[in-house]
């Protein structure tokens, strides 16, 4: 037991999150061809399965080889022809996918769901309807009923499918005081004709006397007598329909995971080529050099105090070239391509599709793309919120979207770019795009602007607003889906990357996400400046120009404006913006910075130089601290913090932060 | 010890409380036992002790990580109370708080980040603790060491916030507040 | 400050084990409905600021109680903690799904249950 629970050798982990992830690969594209599967796809598949189990099995991982076990299972009568590739099954197979990268991790973790899937994809093997499928699945249930139905309430409906019997949703409404009774009353009535499986409570409007009940009904006995059973109450009755095929994007069992458990999967460890191991080892023996150099200086007497200081001087040079050029090779063995991402929400929008009732279909480009692996893991959690937010509310259901004249299925392109030391990735649908009346509705009402500012404001404001903590886009645009999306969230964890967030939208057509980010998240280049005694860090990434600073600039609109490069920008002063007191005397610079379009001068005290600085975000505990990305260490046992300039950028020209920093 | 306290009295106090040195350097707490020779009882817990501004308080020893020499903070600009500041904790951001506000005593905190914070005095110390949003510091004034009681020697409190007070521990010299970490950090 | 919980379970003995946990809470008080139903008669009449659901329950079950609350704009803002029994586990991620904060499993620990709550509440 125990062994089960510690940490498994780093080469376990590495190859069986990497088998998994092939495993995942091609079960994709058996799905694509699952009506008349190819026979080498379904050779790999079961292979790739059967050596997950072995390697489990060696490394004493009893859970995960059970899980391998149960999908071999599966996959070996699927290559045999005993069962079919159903979209039920490579569901199940996709999620003991997910599960397996991370019980290669952590095998502490998803104990139930390893149990419960393993069972799942076993029962799924021998199962009555082996050759048949899940009547469940041709029932046109409204994808809010099918929510709400606990497993029981599903098992009562099958048994009524497979009795041959209907399903019918019967509407009532009925006033606050009184339902129970009429409820129980007409249960009561009910039993003679059929069973009552599910009630489903919703509100009428927004009245607070009386409710709404959508009621499925098993019954064999037809519409008159149901009605009989209703009484004088009124009542919306009707069948609900038994689709006679299968349908692609149908509704399937194993639908449904906890969205948070498809993030940090990503491995802890890395692959890393053996030629750049070499050539770490050759920069270790080159700093072993200047090692015996060093030492040899201590025996060298015969040499005087200046030359003996020169040669110190020089084999310090040396050795601080020889440690960047390591860090350099260590930092770029830490890349890797964002294909593991994306290979990731290939899966995600699968079920997320299928999930929403909604055909969506997502395109890449870019994979290739290689960034920091921690970055890769920090941007899973955002990625998904966004993915989730386009299939949600951006894509439009695939009947409005042929109305509109567009394709049937919604497209997402998900693209990645480098610029320089920046990587670019842009989540794009053809949705319908941010209704921004919507949004400067939601924003008043919720009191993030008032109503002149509101009517005044630009899309650049409205943008900041949907972003903000305040606001749900739920509730802005479907009244269905409960979960806000959080964008704020997603911002806060972008900024913690010290990176930023943009959006694009063109009403009808569409919305775009775009992130932009520092190539490495373990170094960055940083600005030092001095402000009223402390000192800061600026990304110099984001640093367009340097000045002394001595003209006074001009007032416009309540914001200091001065005129750098023929150019007007805002200026602010940091230590105003940060509270800080103000130094009285000596010059002053200005730091200009920018992101994309927008502009901003930074006043300070002083320049410290430029720094490679480690940085490291701030932690959960402190949460979004507005204009601050992060942390570094400068020398021993000094942090600087890091500014973030998207979000100071946002404060000075949009108008104060919503938050300032929670203790 | 006051002299000429009588046998009995030496034993009983000798039972429920055993004064500790005070720790001068970091100290890694899983291996500086108070008692290394007598293992810990079946139901015993240990507390590590510490005093804020005039009172005496407690936290269970395994929620702390570590104990360090209070020293000068990195500020956060337009940080509220009880945030005092960070702390670069070996690669790992950890913020540090005043504990003294949630428990509600009288002081302000001392300034202890930015460049114009005073040297923290010598005795001070901030522990850190381990929270379901990570590692956290407590800016305390003083460590006293760590006690082990029987849960039953805990008593309720009679009065004042219960929200994180999981007891109070009467020793011989003081009435100690046992407080919930968890709790202390909201 | 009276912060009010809605616990709606309908094993009494669990719905009690609850209440007394979150009773001891300061500043919290509890209301206890003891099915779907019952739950439904009682969100009008309070401003709830936390409600523990079971999932399974007769009348009306746990997801649809989750649904109504989240579809209803009067309480959908309320933070809903679903507790359940071990092997439930597909009804815990429906939960979820729906809109349901946390889940809790059977059997429960009270500290874990009243840190949980407090945390809820914006309190500690």
């Amino acid at each position: 037991m125990s062994s089960d629970r510690a940490r498994p050798p780093a080469e376990f982990s590495s190859e069986a999150v990497e088998t998994a992830e092939a495993l995942g690969r091609n079960l994709l594209i058996l799905e694509k061809c699952a009506a008349d599967p190819d026979p080498e796809v379904l050779n790999s598949v079961f292979r790739q399965a059967h050596s997950l189990k072995g390697l489990a099995a060696t490394f004493g991982q009893k859970r995960l080889a059970e899980l391998a076990h149960a999908a071999e299972d599966l996959l070996d009568r699927f290559r045999l022809g005993k069962a079919r590739v159903t979209p039920a099954r490579l569901d199940l197979l996709l999620e003991a996918v997910e599960l397996f990268q991370r019980l290669a991790e952590e095998p502490g973790s998803a104990v139930d769901e390893a149990q419960a899937l393993a069972a799942r994809l076993s029962s799924m093997d021998e199962g009555p309807e082996r050759m048949g499928e899940d009547p469940l699945e041709r029932l046109e249930l409204a994808p809010q009923m099918r929510r709400v139905l606990t497993e029981f309430e599903e098992h009562r409906l099958r048994e009524t499918l497979r009795r041959g019997e209907l399903v019918w949703a019967a509407r009532v409404e009925y006033p606050l005081e009184t339902f129970d009774r009429e409820l129980e009353q007409l249960k009561a009535r009910l039993r003679g004709v059929g069973e009552l499986v599910s009630t489903l409570p919703g509100p009428v409007g927004d009245r607070l006397d009386v409710l709404s009940f959508v009621l499925l009904v098993g019954s064999g006995a037809g519409e008159p007598g149901l009605r009989f059973a209703f009484g004088g109450v009124p009542v919306d009755l009707r069948p609900v329909p038994v689709r006679k095929e299968r349908r692609a994007g149908a509704e399937t069992e194993g639908a449904g995971r906890l969205e948070g458990a498809e993030s940090g999967t990503v491995a802890r460890t890395l692959r890393v080529d053996i030629a750049r191991l070499d050539a770490l080892m050759d920069d270790v023996g080159e700093l072993r050099l200047i090692g015996e150099a060093i030492r040899g200086l201590s025996d060298a007497r015969e040499l005087s105090p200046r030359a003996w200081t020169a040669e110190l001087l020089r084999e310090h040079r040396r050795l601080v070239r020889r440690l960047d050029i390591l860090q350099d090779r260590l930092l770029q063995a830490r890349m890797v391509p964002l294909r593991l991402l994306f290979d990731r929400m290939q899966r995600l929008v699968r079920r997320m599709a299928r999930e929403a009732g909604k055909e969506v279909v997502l395109e890449t480009s870019g994979a290739e793309v290689q960034i920091d692996k921690r970055l890769v893991e920090e941007l899973s959690d955002p990625l998904v919120h966004l993915v989730r937010n386009a299939i949600d509310h951006g894509i439009e259901p695939a009947g409005l979207r042929e109305g509109r004249g567009k394709a049937r299925a919604g497209r997402i392109l998900l693209s990645a770019e480098q610029l320089g030391a920046r990587v670019v990735l842009a989540l794009t649908d053809d949705g319908g795009g941010v209704d921004w009346a919507r949004v400067r509705e939601v924003a008043i009402q919720r009191g993030l602007l008032d109503e002149e500012r509101a009517r005044a404001a630009g899309d650049r404001e409205l943008q900041a607003v949907l972003f903000s903590p305040g606001f749900s886009t739920a509730s802005a645009v479907s009244p269905m889906s409960g979960r806000g999306v959080g964008l704020d969230v997603v911002k806060t964890n972008i900024a913690g990357l010290s990176g930023v967030i943009d959006v694009e939208s063109r009403p009808g057509e569409g919305t775009t996400f775009r992130v932009t980010l520092p190539v490495t998240l373990a170094t960055v280049r940083g600005l030092l400046v001095g402000v009223s005694g402390r000192v800061y860090a600026v990304p110099l990434s984001s640093v367009l120009d340097v000045l002394a600073h001595d003209g006074e600039g001009t007032m416009e609109n309540g914001r200091r404006v001065l005129s750098v490069r023929g150019r007007s920008i805002s200026v602010v002063s940091l230590a105003e913006t940060f509270g800080l007191p103000r130094r009285t005397e000596g010059g002053v610079y200005l730091v200009v910075v920018g992101v994309a379009e927008r502009r901003l001068g930074l006043v300070v005290d002083a320049l410290h130089g430029q720094r490679d600085l480690v940085t490291q975000a701030l932690g959960p505990r402190l949460g979004q601290v507005p204009g601050i990305s992060g942390a570094a260490e400068v020398g021993h046992h000094h942090t600087v913090l890091v500014l973030d300039v998207g979000a100071l950028l946002d404060e000075v020209l949009r108008g104060p932060p919503l938050l300032v920093a929670e203790a | 010890m006051s002299p000429g306290t009588s046998a009995v009295h030496e034993l009983l106090a000798r039972f429920r409380y055993r004064p500790e040195e005070e720790f001068d350097a970091l100290v890694d707490l899983p291996t500086s036992s108070v008692e290394p020779d007598r293992p810990v009882g079946a139901e015993e817990i240990q507390l590590l002790t510490f005093s804020l501004r005039e009172g005496e308080y407690a936290v269970a020893l395994d929620t702390v990580t570590e104990i360090l020499r209070a020293r000068p903070l990195t500020e956060i600009p337009r940080a509220r109370p009880p945030l005092l500041g960070v702390l670069n904790l070996r690669g790992t951001i950890t913020p540090v708080y005043d504990p003294s506000l949630r428990l509600q005593l009288a002081g302000s905190a001392p300034l202890c980040a930015g460049p114009d914070c005073e040297r923290p005095p010598r005795p001070a110390r901030i522990l850190v603790v381990r929270t379901a949003l990570g590692p956290a510091g407590l800016w305390v004034d003083r460590v006293r060491g760590v006690q082990r009681v029987r849960p039953g020697a805990l008593e309720r409190p009679s009065s004042g916030p219960t929200g994180g007070v999981v007891g109070i521990l009467q020793t011989a010299e003081a009435t100690c507040t046992v407080v919930d970490p968890e709790w202390l950090l909201r | 400050m009276g912060y009010k919980v809605l616990i709606v379970e309908d094993s009494t003995a669990s719905r009690e084990f609850i209440a007394a946990t979150i009773e001891q809470i300061e500043g919290a008080e509890v209301v206890c409905a003891g099915s779907g139903f019952d739950a439904l008669k009682l969100l009008p009449r309070f401003r709830f600021d936390l409600i523990i659901t079971d999932i399974n329950m007769p009348d009306i079950n746990g997801l649809e109680l989750i649904n109504f609350v989240k579809m209803n704009p009067n309480y959908r803002e309320t933070p809903l903690i679903i507790v359940t029994g071990e092997g439930r586990q597909h009804d815990r991620e429906r939960g979820i799904q729906l809109g349901a904060s946390e889940f809790l499993i059977k059997p429960l620990q009270p500290d874990h249950l009243a840190q949980l709550v407090r945390r809820y509440l914006n309190l500690a």
